[in-house]
């Protein structure tokens, strides 16, 4: 099976190659009369697609998941379960979805090639995140989908703004992946290993255990837009091209969730009140990022110079993260259910939301929110896509943000903490839920209620392979939110597997 | 699965479909409006069909809908009992009336695929909500009405100017205040499916009774709900605010208000008092919940004085009618007299408020949306039809005993208090009794008697008349089934007719003494066509209270101020910390890493 699961790395990786190969013989391929934007098209599709269905199929086929094998090679490098399957499948839905998107957002940009093996060599490094069995093939696969990022973002490198964000992120991330380093060198020097399955069971070696632990959590923190650590975030997410930003959104940052989730649950779970107590603190830090996150949403709706669209979503992500956070911090089987499924209905909601704003933008030529008065009256398809997501991030029933949402609130209730903190922090988290509809009616305002400028009255026409994947992803978004059992019992499968390890 | 169950998933799927469907049916526009009305008639036939199935002893249905521990543990369902089976039969009867009703009032509108849509998927969700056993299916009947309101108030947002921005104002308002109920109700049903042994959101009067660590933040946390959703005091700003302000739920077309904003929606705050009782016994949640309601039930009254928008009066009535069913749920009794009293005053307060609002709706659709009642007057002569059916709904909301509906449940909460010494509600109850009298007979003698103080009137059709006609013989028919049959299916008493048997003379007389003083009064006041009381108009200090009346009493300024400014300021100054220099954010940076180290350094 060994073969099978490298072919989730593999196949991206070596799709990325070609593209960039496509790319530099561009030339030649003219030569030959063949359309190289359309091959790299079709071509990126093709290898994003294949991704996702390994990656369904290995969650249906119970003989693709090892788990406790130990005579098994592939252990000394990665662990593949369900919980993995289920991450890898959002993953790469998201990036089939904006590779699709790209089809007609990206049309006749220079250096599509690159554009797509970018994205291809960041899923790479996602999955190896994801399936990595030790702290330092996770370093690994963070690097690789980390530099793919800092590139993306800068794509339009003629913006000297597209530029400045990337620059920003490279500096902040890069910190970040040094405390990640520096930890893991720790963590061998102290423990001897830094292998989860051996890490899982090991007792706290003194307080030199809470330093290494701190700067996992803040070393990931950075890329998962914990507080003040995410002011890489709304820049980034802001120059970014959208199809990029729904990828930053919804999936990059979450793998810094997952990383703290790693660490914190297979790193240093330890025995005794170690565990319980840095939850708490998880918890807590999910709790601000969630405050700060609304208020700064908030924030912009007073600017005078530019509300910028993207940067609204961009800070509504990190209230997200904060719940996402919250679920992890839990620490129960629930809370980690709860944040898997918020990783994925966010994911939805806010791609959706993103890739929607590169339709936007391009349709008005700004980020501004001003300028997108009435745009919902101009295109049907813009308001309903948009109101749906809304619905779903503010977690309204029949979208699949509910869902999410009540478990979230659910995990946080039953939380490995005292009684009266889990009270606390669950009064909290409605508060801040009530904070973010606020915000995401005043988008929801400006751009379907309010009427358009007077010159901009006729009707808009959204391409067809925008309109594709925004259609199928509010499918899914609906069906989520009327029929989630199928969904959950997978995802309920893959966490009740993993309670053993740390109850 | 039993027959009956099968006719409540027909009920409460075919208006859900039905509003997916609508939207593909948009090129031929009458079929579309038939087809709306179809999907909830076949709600209202099941509907029907259920209540002639049913048995009499409490059934449910469960299955797993969403299962979280991997067990099969977790049930959701549908829960029939008398006050459910009740409640559906008014939803989808009263649904189907009002969608009725608008296929001539609506007739004029170009949206109205968007209109049908959120109508169907409203009646869809309220259905889901009065029928489900457990706490999510409640909830997301809760919030699937929650945001169709939304939708419905602000139909109208894309008329030209501050026509169209006043009800997207008044929509996202409604979300917005109903929404701190919504995550009151969330955080409570976490409390909820925690505290139970197995763990269960079932609401079942035979489960046992909720409890735990925290009663009082639990009942203020339950409390929210029912207080936003179904408008009382400090939460009522968004069905119905102040003259000046004019951002509330009565920007709605008026079927819309009628249906949503009164007969149905804002009645399920009651609802989940009603089902909540039997298993939610904490004293400060219900004391909490008399105070609210006797001041909101007072307030509102005496807003209702002053306003002189005509469905804005109905809105103030209709919470101050709301607060009166909160008032008797308060009361806890062995026998559950009170928790029927308010049942049956939610029953009859459905048809007669549903029948003036679209009485309402007739008059505003005969004036071209004029809704000043200072600028009507002498309207019976015109509409000699719509003066006798708002007649009918008059008298059942001041409650004239045995003709109306309204009257039977009304000396039924006043007597249950009086015989149960609750003091605070009989007084309420009281002094209510006398201002509702005295507000409906002054909207109703502005609007029909007098001189035509200016408006055009254009004559209403037949479909009006044949809805206004059905809900007029509703509110008298249905007040001698309050008595009997009502009585019986509800089951809460052995034998019939016991409230002729517990008939006390004293309340009866007292309540009679205040409708009639009510009525009196607005007669001398406004018999004669007037518009003003003189001696308000000469006194100053009346003047100022009326002024304050009619800002709503200034609680859209006041939230302004404490919630919605400090939040933009908490923002701004939030935003000095971004300022996007990459060194001060190291520094933040930083200062969160140390702290991570500190903490986690410690707590090893």
């Amino acid at each position: 099976m060994i073969t099978y699961l490298s072919l989730i790395l593999i196949v991206p990786i070596v799709g990325a190659v070609l593209l960039v190969l496509f790319e530099q013989m561009r030339k030649y391929l003219k030569k030959m009369g063949i359309c190289t934007d359309c091959l790299n098209h079709i071509f990126a599709n093709v290898v994003a697609l294949t991704v996702f269905v390994l990656a369904i199929i290995s969650i249906f086929v119970d003989n693709f998941k090892k788990l406790n094998t130990t005579d098994d090679k592939l252990l000394e490098f990665g662990k593949y379960g369900n919980l993995e399957a289920i991450l890898i499948s959002i993953f790469s839905f998201l990036v089939l979805m904006a590779v699709l998107f790209s089809v007609d957002y990206m049309k006749g940009k220079n250096g599509l090639g690159y554009y797509y093996a970018l994205i291809l060599t960041l899923l790479t490094g996602l999955s190896a995140v994801v399936m990595s069995s030790n702290f330092f093939t996770l370093f690994i696969g963070w690097e690789l989908f980390a530099l793919s990022a800092y590139s993306l973002v800068a794509f339009d490198r003629a913006k000297r703004g597209a530029v400045e964000a990337s620059l920003k992120y490279f500096l902040m991330s890069t910190v970040g992946s040094m405390l990640v380093l520096l930890a893991t060198a720790l963590t061998y020097g102290y423990y001897g290993t830094v292998s989860f399955d051996a890490l899982v069971g090991m007792a706290p070696i003194g307080k030199i255990t809470g330093v290494i632990s701190a700067l996992y959590i803040v070393g990931f923190g950075v890329t998962a837009a914990m507080l003040f650590l995410n002011a890489w975030l709304p820049d980034a997410h802001s120059n970014a091209p959208s199809t990029i930003s729904a990828l930053l959104s919804g999936i990059v940052v979450k793998a810094g969730a997952f990383a703290i989730y790693r660490t914190i649950f297979w790193g240093f779970s330890g025995n005794g009140n170690f565990l319980p107590n840095t939850s708490v603190f998880i918890s807590w830090l999910g709790i601000l990022t969630m405050i700060e996150g609304n208020y700064l949403v908030f924030s912009q709706f007073k600017r005078k110079d530019i509300i910028d669209l993207k940067r609204i979503l961009a800070y509504s992500t990190t209230v997200h993260l904060g719940y996402v956070i919250l679920g992890i911090g839990a620490g129960t089987a629930i809370g980690l259910e709860a944040s898997v499924m918020h990783i994925f209905t966010h994911s939805l909601g806010k791609g959706a939301l993103f890739l929607l704003s590169g339709t936007m933008i391009a349709a008005v030529g700004s980020r501004d929110i001003r300028n997108m008065k009435g745009l919902g009256r101009r295109s049907p398809f813009i308001a309903i896509v948009l109101t749906t997501s809304l619905l779903s991030l503010a977690g309204i029933p029949i979208t699949g943000g509910f869902v999410s949402k009540l478990l979230v609130i659910l995990s946080v209730y039953s939380g490995n903490h005292a009684q009266i903190m889990n009270l606390i922090l669950v009064i909290f988290a409605v508060i801040n839920s009530v904070l973010a509809l606020g915000g995401y009616l005043y988008i929801l305002k400006y751009i379907v209620f309010d009427p358009p400028e007077a010159k901009a009255e006729e009707k808009l026409k959204i391409p067809k392979f925008e309109a594709i994947p925004l259609t199928i992803m509010m499918v899914i978004v609906i069906l989520l939110g009327v029929w989630p059992g199928k969904v959950f019992e997978y995802i309920v499968d893959a966490v009740q597997g993993l309670l053993p390890l740390w109850t | 699965m039993e027959t009956i169950f099968i006719f409540t998933i027909i009920a409460i799927l075919s208006p859900i479909i039905g509003a997916f469907i609508v939207p593909l049916l948009k090129k031929w526009s009458a079929v579309r409006d038939v087809f709306g009305v179809t999907t909830i008639a076949v709600s209202a036939i099941s509907a029907v069909i259920i209540f002639i199935l049913y048995g009499g002893e409490p059934i449910s249905h469960d299955f797993a809908w969403l299962d979280w521990v991997g067990s099969n543990g977790i049930e959701s369902g549908f829960y029939l009992d008398p006050l459910s089976v009740l409640m559906t039969l008014i939803v989808s009867v009263l649904s189907m009336l009002i969608a009725f009703f608008s296929l001539e009032y609506m007739a004029g509108d170009k949206y109205r695929t968007r209109y049908w849509f959120f109508l169907q998927l409203f009646v869809g969700g309220m259905l889901l909500l009065v029928l489900a056993h457990d706490m999510i299916f409640l909830f997301i009947g809760w919030e699937i009405v929650g945001l169709c309101s939304c939708f419905l108030i602000g139909h109208f947002y894309m008329k030209k100017g501050e026509e169209g921005a006043k009800p997207a104002k008044s929509g996202i308002k409604a979300l917005l205040m109903t929404g701190i109920g919504d995550v009151g109700f969330l955080a409570f049903l976490a409390f909820a499916y925690f505290s139970t042994t197995p763990h269960s959101l079932i609401i079942d009067p035979t489960s046992p009774l909720l409890g735990g660590s925290y009663p009082i933040v639990m009942s203020i946390l339950l409390l929210l709900a029912p207080v936003s959703k179904s408008a009382q005091f400090p939460l009522q700003s968004w069905l119905s605010s102040g003259d000046t302000v004019d951002i509330d739920a009565m920007q709605g077309p008026t079927t819309v208000s009628a249906l949503i904003h009164a007969a149905t929606m804002v009645k399920a705050g009651i609802y989940l008092v009603a089902r909540f009782s039997p298993i939610w016994n904490e004293t400060v949640f219900y004391v909490l919940l008399m105070i609210i309601a006797g001041v909101s039930c007072v307030l509102a009254a005496i807003a209702a004085l002053v306003t002189t928008d005509l469905k804005r009066v109905l809105a103030y009535s209709t919470i101050s009618q709301l607060s009166y069913m909160f008032l008797a749920l308060t009361i806890r009794d062995s026998e559950g007299k009170g928790l029927f009293a308010g049942e049956m005053h939610l029953f009859s307060h459905s048809i007669f408020k549903a029948l003036l609002f679209l009485s309402a709706g007739a008059i505003i659709h005969s004036l071209a949306n004029e809704r000043n009642i200072k600028k009507m007057g002498g309207l019976r002569k015109e509409l000699p039809w719509v003066y006798g059916f708002a007649l009918v709904g008059v008298l059942g909301l001041i409650g004239i005993p045995i003709l109306t509906n309204g009257g039977y449940s009304k000396e039924m909460i006043i007597t249950v208090a009086y015989d149960n010494g609750s003091w605070f509600v009989f007084i309420i109850a009281i002094l209510t009794a006398f201002l509702t009298a005295l507000y409906a007979t002054r909207m109703f003698l502005m609007i029909f008697h007098g001189k035509n103080r200016g408006a055009q009137v254009h004559k209403p059709k037949y479909i009006m008349r044949i809805a206004l006609g059905i809900l007029a013989v509703l509110v008298v028919a249905t007040g001698f089934f309050i008595e009997g049959p009502l009585h019986n299916f509800m089951g809460e008493h052995s034998d019939p007719y016991a409230l002729i048997r517990d008939f006390n003379v004293v309340p009866f007389i007292i309540a009679i003494g205040a409708l009639l003083l009510g009525i009196g009064s607005a007669f001398l006041m406004y018999g004669k066509g007037q518009t003003e009381v003189k001696f308000i108009e000469t006194n100053k200090a009346l003047k100022a209270v009326r002024s304050f009346v009619a800002n709503g009493y200034y609680i859209d300024h006041f939230y302004d101020y404490v919630f919605v400014k400090p939040t933009f300021w908490i923002g701004k100054q939030f935003s000095f910390l971004k300022t996007g220099k990459i060194n001060w954010n190291m520094v933040l940076g930083s200062l969160v890493a140390i702290a991570a180290i500190v903490v986690l350094v410690v707590i090893v």
